[in-house]
């Protein structure tokens, strides 16, 4: 009995210290990265790097592939699920880019709360996500 | 059998407590750790002077800890000039959200240049009227009820004054935005600091200053 309990709690401080919950997002062959749900962010492994190092090059492939409707296991704060990899294309940008969400979408993203992302932000991304399309290849244009 | 399954119950019970009590953990289900470390983002030019100014008024009101954060530079994507060359105070909410550092709770944005945000109508998505005076309208300050940040700026606040009414406008606009980061709405007690009208510099000059008992009892 002592020994099963003992093996349990050895598992269990096993399964804690490495039980973060990771989901691969694949945008296309070379645009793919890791978001982690736990911590709330993307993993900054080879992919990111690879990523990061061609991000010229990537942006408008991740900007067009923000429209991709596929579903996906992520997390997003405390309130979004059923996430679809078009709106980690959108994450995946934001990382890299400072958007002005004013300036780019004409509307106005304020209201912070314990999240990375404002108010209405995520669901505005995964609703208008072709008008989001245009509106960053414009801004990204000029 | 029966030894196994009493074993997995006292493990979740130990697995059970073993998560509430590792910080992680806290911070996931977030369970209150203790008064927030506030810290003050000063931009570009500002004077150290408001710097201190703003630092004093946020310990003298909450009793909080505040640090003063390396002097950046006004980030350039929240640069408009979609009516005058300024700063939308959306953007650099944003741009703190994204960049303060980790060991602070709460970043104070400060900064002389002009900020200005939309004005729209009620919870709606149309902007209020005129349109062309709303769509970017300068202010004096802006922070979201329980978010990571606000953003104060001094630049409307000097106009023909003397200093001391300056920093008096100065530490108002800050306690008031901070309030807000700290949880409060605004409150429709006339004198209360967390009044609305406290957004025109007017009531601004004629408030109290402080917060009313029921905001005092809900700073969290
Ligand atoms: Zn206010
Ligand atoms: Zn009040």
């Amino acid at each position: 009995m002592i020994r099963i309990l003992i093996i349990g709690i050895v598992l269990l401080f096993g399964l804690i210290s490495c039980s973060d919950d990771t989901v691969l997002i694949e945008l296309t062959d070379h645009i793919q990265f890791t978001w982690n749900n736990t911590q709330q962010k993307i993993e900054e492994d080879a992919d990111f790097k690879n990523i990061q190092k061609h991000f010229l090059i990537y942006r408008k492939t991740i900007i067009n592939q923000i429209a991709n409707t596929e579903k996906t296991e992520v997390r997003i704060c405390k309130s979004h699920t059923n996430i679809t990899n078009g709106v980690m294309a959108f994450v995946l940008l934001d990382y890299f880019e400072d958007i002005p969400y004013y300036l780019v979408f004409q509307l106005q993203f304020d209201a912070y709360g314990d999240c990375r992302y404002p108010h209405g932000l995520i669901p505005y991304i995964a609703r208008e996500k072709e008008e989001v399309v245009e509106k960053l290849h414009f801004y990204f244009q000029n | 059998m029966k030894k196994v399954l009493v074993s997995i119950f006292v493990l979740a019970i130990i697995g059970g407590a073993i998560l509430i009590f590792i910080p992680k953990t806290q911070e996931l289900i977030g369970i209150d750790t203790g008064p927030p470390l506030i810290g003050i983002q000063p931009y570009g030019s500002i004077a150290d002077q408001e710097v201190d100014s703003v630092k004093n008024s946020i310990e003298a009101m909450y009793g909080f800890e505040v640090v003063v954060l390396d002097k950046k530079e006004m980030p350039e994507m929240a640069y408009t000039e979609i009516r005058y060359p300024r700063y939308r105070a959306d953007s650099l909410l944003k741009w703190l959200t994204y960049h303060h550092p980790d060991t602070i709770d709460i970043a104070v944005g400060l900064t002389n240049q002009d900020i200005s945000i939309t004005k729209y109508k009620g919870n709606t998505r149309e902007i209020k009227d005129p349109e062309w005076m709303y769509k970017d309208f300068g202010i004096f300050g802006l922070g979201t009820v329980g978010g990571t940040s606000c953003v104060v700026s001094s630049n409307r606040l000097h106009k023909n004054v003397s200093d001391k009414t300056f920093y008096r406008r100065l530490m108002r606009i800050t306690c008031h935005e901070v309030g807000h980061v700290l949880g409060l709405r605004h409150c429709p007690e006339a004198n209360c600091l967390m009044n609305d009208a406290n957004e025109s510099i007017k009531t601004i000059d004629n408030s109290t200053g402080d917060l009313c008992a029921d905001c005092w009892a809900d700073v969290r």
